[in-house]
């Protein structure tokens, strides 16, 4: 039993960084009704980011040197991660009203290629200025032998407490942006009724780039959690987004809500299948992918999103 | 709407399933003639059989011996300064260019390369057109080198940034035998489908003298090629067992301490150590690399009576965390953790048994050999890293505070500096002062041999490698090869405990000596030597 409990507390901290990239790509999903594939890259760029604040100029981190002109560099790891989520959410704005302005206005198939296309580019950037060695990112949350709540026999650490808590923050911004401001009310007109939303005046390519910012921040958030908790390397959000995908495709593209706990079922399901069936670690990904086919067999709108319908 | 959303949900699937089943890292992915671990091969004969270590008793016996000595014992008459170093090196590598000509080693008129102990090899059943001399066209030999520069593993590709500079400093001295080195590196990214893709081109364009491979998947991947191309595979960076089999693969060797006597170290050590009855837990990297240590410790755990239970868990090598494989070795509560991994793995397998209350039940936990390296390893695992024991392969981490004074690893940080690398890099450390010093040997031996350097010297060189002096390894350890009745470079070693706030490896008693007493391994898939 114990095991058992340890296992679902270990799955939920994977579970918060699934949920927040889901919630990241969900978002910008409904700002463009197109999935952004290089979502983790960008959120990674900001993870980048964070490292180099947060180390010394001497350091071989590339753009520590840069940042050292700044007052009080090398900045605690917190102010840099806040930071690095201000600069990832900045650079997909970039991106959307640069190299995507008519991402929305693509076929599914092209605007997949073309998502494709700027992982590729993000990724090639982020190994040429980082390498592809793995760097020590530090701890957001103590993370020691010690530091844990004992809940019944099992251990839930510190770092799981503290990256739900952020990720619980992240998105309660995001829904009282959604509703309490114009403009967060006006992405969610746009959203639901884009040709009406036009109509009475609203500016869709604005609200557009504000969507990507918000997924970017939301993708960096994710990836500095979770390098926290292991190493930050230039392949650490590719399985991320794998995951991810299959939990925002399993809670539904327009639900956030659906986003979070796709994100905590597919870390649930990639703890516990191999760990009660005696598959291998490599086959953890497929236990989660099996689980979003039977959704997508009996529930394709996922569990939380809207099922379509259309007018006849 | 609804179509298009289905649409894309339908080809997320598939390519979502697509990356979960693709991009193997494992030469278990290669033919099915090439070696490939399996698990039902453990076990299957006793330990003492095998090839690729010392039997169990005389590893215990060394184990006890070097318990009862001192680290800090009294060493041999060794040399005090650098030019002391190099009239030994040279009385060393005479003695060997001496016994060469006094045997009769080398390449005959009908094809035949003799060497010590038995080793020869037939050339005329190298490929139409293999030449001796092949990559010494222009004055410049290239050694080619395939490793992980990115990835999981990429702080092995520091070992390369120090041999270069090491040949970057040979160079400047005037080269050798009238040669100056390259050492042309391709990132293979531990992923053994790229490492064939990178000699495939190596040998069509770059045609190397020589090559070199990082990581028991990728080096099996293209063994069979060198071997059948007849090109020296020289002092590969694994220390799979398979490496010591001159009849079958007379044109690979090895270097470091192999991964079974690694193994049965550790339970020598295991068994002096802690009380009957002990559970074992090992954190396996789910690959040719992992699955040695696993096979070679399970066939001692098999053995002994005092090992209660050898649990396992294996893990993903692409893995970015261990916390699901730990929670369930932590489950057993074992006595004993043996990390048997390698990379980034290093530094998660250490802090997640320190999260997962491992260490603070366990009598002892190691850390494998390839973990060794302090900059890269220990110290970005922090706090957790204290404590944590290690076969440490004999190797003297440059970086390590103790060796700031020794003169030649004092010598190999101002000169890997003055070469353009980074004396702060455990790994560019190692691969400076201690490997680049034996390219130079053999480079220097292949020279002076009848012909001069070419690919025949060159295994030559190796083959009847004798009675070294390696001041960038322990007192002790001697690296000593006698063609195929010695398959092995280095066959002793240390068991050293981490000290976190020193940043130091604190030896254990004193060094083990197993030299000459590894069997060769003549490794079958599946089956093991």
């Amino acid at each position: 039993m114990t095991l058992f409990l340890q296992r679902i507390l270990d799955g939920l901290f994977n579970g918060s960084i699934y949920g927040a990239l889901a919630v990241a790509i969900a978002i910008s999903h409904r700002a463009t009704g197109r999935v952004n594939l290089a979502q983790g890259e960008i959120g990674l760029f900001g993870g980048y980011m964070a490292l180099a604040m947060a180390s010394p100029a001497a350091s071989f981190v590339a753009g520590a040197a840069l940042f050292s002109n700044l007052p009080g560099h090398p900045f605690n790891l917190w102010v840099a991660t806040l930071i690095s989520v201000f600069i990832a959410a900045m650079l997909a704005v970039a991106l959307q009203r640069v190299v995507m302005r008519d991402f929305g206005e693509s076929t599914p198939q092209r605007a997949l290629n073309r998502s494709i296309a700027l992982l590729i580019c993000v990724s090639a950037v982020i190994s040429s200025q980082w390498g592809g060695r793995a760097r020590v990112f530090g701890q957001l949350f103590p993370s020691g032998a010690d530091d844990y709540l004992n809940v019944a026999g099992a251990r839930l650490r510190y770092t799981t407490i503290g990256a739900w808590v952020v990720v619980i923050v992240a998105c309660g911004l995001v829904t009282f942006f959604m509703s309490k401001t114009k403009a967060g009310l006006s992405f969610r007109a746009l959203t639901d009724n884009r040709a009406s939303s036009i109509l009475v005046g609203i500016q869709p390519k604005k609200l557009m780039a504000i969507g990507w910012g918000i997924s970017g921040a939301l993708a960096a958030l994710a990836a500095s959690l979770a390098a926290s908790m292991s190493l930050l390397d230039s392949s650490l959000m590719f399985r991320t987004l794998i995951y991810a995908l299959a939990a925002v495709t399993l809670g539904g593209f327009d639900s956030l809500r659906g986003a979070v706990v796709g994100g905590i079922i597919v870390a649930q399901a990639q703890t516990l299948v191999p760990g009660y069936l005696g598959l291998p670690t490599e086959m953890s990904i497929v236990a989660a992918l099996m689980v979003l086919i039977a959704v997508l067999v009996f529930r394709p709108w996922g569990l939380f999103g809207q099922r379509p319908v259309e007018r006849v | 709407m609804r179509r298009m959303k289905k649409n894309f949900a339908a080809l997320a699937v598939v390519a979502m399933v697509a990356a979960a089943c693709g991009g193997g890292d494992d030469a278990s992915d290669a033919p099915a003639d090439e070696p490939a671990a399996e698990e039902e091969a453990a076990a299957e004969e006793p330990a003492e059989e095998a090839g690729g270590a010392a039997s169990e008793e005389d590893t215990a016996a060394a184990v006890e011996e070097a318990s009862n000595e001192d680290a800090e014992a009294a060493a041999e008459e060794l040399p005090t300064t650098l030019e002391g170093w190099l009239e030994l090196w040279e009385s060393q590598r005479a003695a060997i260019v001496a016994t060469a000509a006094e045997e009769g080693w080398g390449l005959g008129d009908d094809g035949i390369l003799v060497g010590p102990a038995g080793f020869t090899i037939d050339t005329n059943e190298c490929p139409e057109g293999w030449n001796n001399d092949e990559g010494l066209d222009d004055g410049v030999i290239t050694i080619g080198v395939t490793t992980a520069t990115s990835g999981s593993l990429a702080a092995y590709g520091n070992i390369y940034t120090g041999l270069g500079a090491y040949f970057d400093w040979i160079n400047d001295q005037g080269g050798i035998g009238g040669y100056t080195f390259e050492v042309d590196v391709k990132d293979d990214e531990y992923v053994a489908t790229k490492t064939i893709e990178a000699w495939a081109e190596f040998f069509q364009s770059v045609k190397p003298l020589v090559g070199h491979t990082l990581g028991s998947p990728n080096t099996f991947s293209v063994q069979g090629e060198f071997n059948s191309q007849c090109v020296p595979q020289v002092m590969v960076s694994t220390g799979h067992q398979a490496w010591g089999d001159p009849e079958n693969n007379p044109w690979t060797t090895g270097y470091q301490l192999s991964y079974a006597s690694e193994a049965l170290l550790w339970g020598a050590w295991i068994e002096a150590n802690t009380e009957p009855g002990v559970v074992v837990a090992g954190l396996v990297m789910d690959n040719d690399f992992g699955l040695a240590y696993e096979q070679a410790f399970q066939d001692f755990a098999d053995n002994s009576d005092h090992i209660e239970s050898f649990e396992i868990v294996r893990h993903d090598p692409a893995a970015a965390t261990l916390t699901n494989e730990v929670t369930t070795l932590a489950a057993s509560n074992p006595d004993v953790f043996i990390s048997m991994t390698a990379g980034n793995p290093c530094v998660l397998a250490i802090q997640e048994a320190a999260r997962s209350g491992i260490t603070e039940t366990a009598q002892a936990y190691f850390t494998p050999s390839v973990c060794k390296a302090v900059s890269a390893y220990m110290a970005p695992a922090g706090e957790a890293a204290d404590g944590w024991y290690i076969v440490g392969g004999g190797v003297k981490d440059t970086t390590d505070p103790k060796y700031a004074d020794d003169l030649y690893i004092s010598w190999a940080n101002e000169t890997l500096e003055e070469f353009g690398g980074d004396a702060t890099i455990s790994l560019q450390g190692e691969g400076f002062a201690n490997r680049g010093l034996v390219w130079e040997q053999i480079f220097r031996i292949a020279a002076e041999l009848e012909g001069g350097i070419n690919r025949t010297n060159i295994m030559l060189a190796q083959r009847g490698f004798a009675e070294f002096t390696h001041p960038g390894l322990l007192d002790g350890i001697v690296i000593n090869m006698n063609g195929n009745a010695d398959a092995y470079f280095i066959e002793g070693s240390d068991i050293s405990q981490f000290d976190n706030a020193a940043q130091t490896w604190v030896q254990q008693g004193g060094t083990i000596d197993l030299s000459g007493l590894s069997p060769n391994c003549a490794w079958v898939a599946g089956e093991g030597c």
